[in-house]
């Protein structure tokens, strides 16, 4: 189905991601990484709307292309920043992955949304993406504030999976024209914390 | 009569403020010029406060949309 995506939709549409998280149930998981009660809602609403996003990227997918939405895609590749995301294995990665990758595919939604690289059918996109884009936004603003508090953090960890993250989400984004919004935006959040993007 | 400022120094004290005066307002879809405006804009406001620091108005909108 991926035969004609444009820069902006393959990597925000990507079919392996799509079957990963909506079929294959490949961050189950996540619910267990919250420290504490609060925070074991928030990785469940975090949880819900990433099901979300896959879902609406695999229904407007499928209508377009005529197909079942009920019937998986092929089992494929995972960009590694997608991967690197599902595959967290406590609350610091996840907040480290939601900071850089989710805030990528929160851009790559919200450029679909706004409809600057594909047709708008009837507003399709922006209903489909809008709020797909401001759930990834407010996922990475968490993100910020739990790395900036540090009370559930580990820095050391968290610089390691920023040196996975980072790079791997410039690769995602490579390309789709929201690059220099990612990075620009992602820049002075890392100085706040003591971080230079251009270091890791 | 007292009057209450807050200022960029209180963050909770400014969400608390953007959430009684703006309920309906979706703080995930604002960019930081737009948040800026609404907290300039909220009675008791004191520019000659602390600026707004690094990552400040990223935390604010952490914190109004989550209840963090």
């Amino acid at each position: 189905m991926t035969a004609v995506l444009d820069s902006v939709t393959s990597p925000a549409l990507n079919e392996g991601w799509i079957r990963a998280v909506l079929f294959d149930h490949a961050i189950d998981d996540w619910v267990d990484l919250g420290p504490d009660p609060i925070r074991r809602r928030h990785v469940g609403q975090i949880y819900a709307d990433h099901i979300g996003a896959a879902y609406a990227a695999w229904k407007w997918l499928s209508d377009r292309a005529g197909t079942d939405v009920d019937s998986p895609p092929a089992a494929q590749a995972v960009p590694d920043a997608l991967a690197l995301e599902m595959g967290v294995t406590d609350w610091t990665e996840l907040m480290v992955a939601l900071l850089t990758a989710g805030r990528a595919q929160g851009l790559l939604f919200a450029e679909l949304a706004a409809g600057d690289t594909v047709p708008i059918e009837d507003g399709a996109a922006r209903r489909a993406f809008d709020r797909v884009g401001r759930d990834y936004a407010g996922h990475a603003a968490l993100a910020f504030l739990e790395l900036r508090r540090g009370t559930f953090v580990d820095r050391a960890r968290a610089e390691s999976a920023l040196q996975r993250m980072v790079p791997a989400t410039a690769a995602l984004v490579g390309g789709t024209g929201v690059d220099s919004r990612w990075s620009g935006r992602l820049e002075p959040l890392l100085a706040a914390l003591g971080w230079d993007l251009t270091n890791l | 009569m007292t009057t209450t400022t807050i200022n960029w120094g209180d963050l909770e004290g400014l969400v608390d403020a953007l959430r009684a005066a703006h309920p309906r307002v979706d703080p995930r879809a604002l960019d930081d010029a737009e948040l800026g405006v609404l907290v300039e804009g909220l009675e008791g406001f004191s520019a000659s406060g602390p600026a707004a620091g690094p990552g400040d108005y990223e935390a604010l909108r952490a914190m109004w949309h989550w209840g963090a």
